[in-house]
């Protein structure tokens, strides 16, 4: 019996090194991950900023601090942005597929030599960052 | 296979991915700008007002040369194929080879107005290249 027992403990110390093998191969590991940046931009809060009236001041009232300044000789522009990056990646042994995926709200305002707001601009396009692999065309 | 090559096999799993590896990586960056809205803008016409309407926001705003205001819009969508090796030396420090084949830049439009906001020049390419040839120093650098 103790023998029997003995020749069963050996097969499985035996056949460990191929389960190990077997574990590893098996075994790919897959990861997501999601960074942003800054708050979101409210587009209803934008849109109280009127051009042509609203001053400098009620923007950053409004809005608060910008993320970029930007002096254009006697007049300025302000940008706000809000970024969010999709990451996700698959790893099976040596090989590492990874795709990121990277979208912006993001708006400029311009002020004139008086600090009007004359002209503003935004885009928000945060909310389509994706996870995906690399060979899938997420720009459809 | 011989008892002893299992076990080198099962020993040197581990320490191949720390080695060598393989990566297939894609960075996509923004979203691109319509070629046809783009093409709805008129050289001596349009102002910035317009293309903030049509394009929305830039990626970038520049002081340009006489009190030019430039526009930059622009996306990325770049495929990397790379091989990771590392050597290991001495002890306490190892060698790394790094062949990736990195090639991450924006490539879009660049929109120059002109001191009334007119828009006078439209260019397409690479941001980075077309803003060297549109971009001012700051004047503090001056």
């Amino acid at each position: 019996m103790a023998r029997e027992r003995d020749i069963g403990y050996q097969g499985v110390m035996k056949s460990l090194p191929i389960l190990l093998c077997l574990t590893v191969l098996t075994t790919p590991s897959c990861f997501i991950s999601k960074n942003t940046a800054n708050e979101p931009l409210q587009a209803r809060r934008m849109d109280t900023l009127k051009p042509g009236v609203s001053k400098a001041s009620d923007v950053a009232d409004t809005l608060g601090a910008p993320n970029e300044v930007v002096q254009l000789g006697k007049r300025m522009a302000w940008r706000y942005d809000f970024s969010a990056a999709k990451t996700a990646g698959f790893t099976i042994l040596i090989v590492t597929l990874v795709n990121q995926d990277t979208r912006a709200d993001r708006a400029w305002l311009f002020f004139d030599e008086a600090g009007v707001l004359q002209y503003a601009g935004r885009t928000l396009q945060a909310e389509n960052a994706e996870y995906a692999m690399p060979w899938q065309d997420i720009h459809e | 296979m011989s008892r002893s090559l299992r076990l080198a096999a099962v020993a040197l799993l581990p320490l191949l991915g720390s080695c060598v590896s393989f990566t297939y990586e894609r960075h996509v960056v923004f979203e691109p700008v319509s070629d046809a809205a783009v093409g709805t803008l008129v050289v001596g016409e349009s102002d910035v007002g317009t293309a903030l309407e049509r394009l929305g926001a830039p990626i970038y705003v520049w002081e340009g040369v006489d009190g030019a205001v430039v526009l930059g819009y622009g996306f990325e969508n770049q495929r990397e194929i790379g091989i990771n090796v590392s050597v290991p030396l001495i002890d306490n420090g190892n060698a790394s080879f790094d062949y990736d084949d990195v090639a991450k830049r924006l490539e879009g439009y660049i929109l120059v107005f002109d001191r009334d906001l007119k828009l006078h020049i439209v260019r397409k390419g690479l941001l980075r290249d077309l803003a060297l040839a549109t971009r001012t120093r700051p004047a503090f650098e001056d």
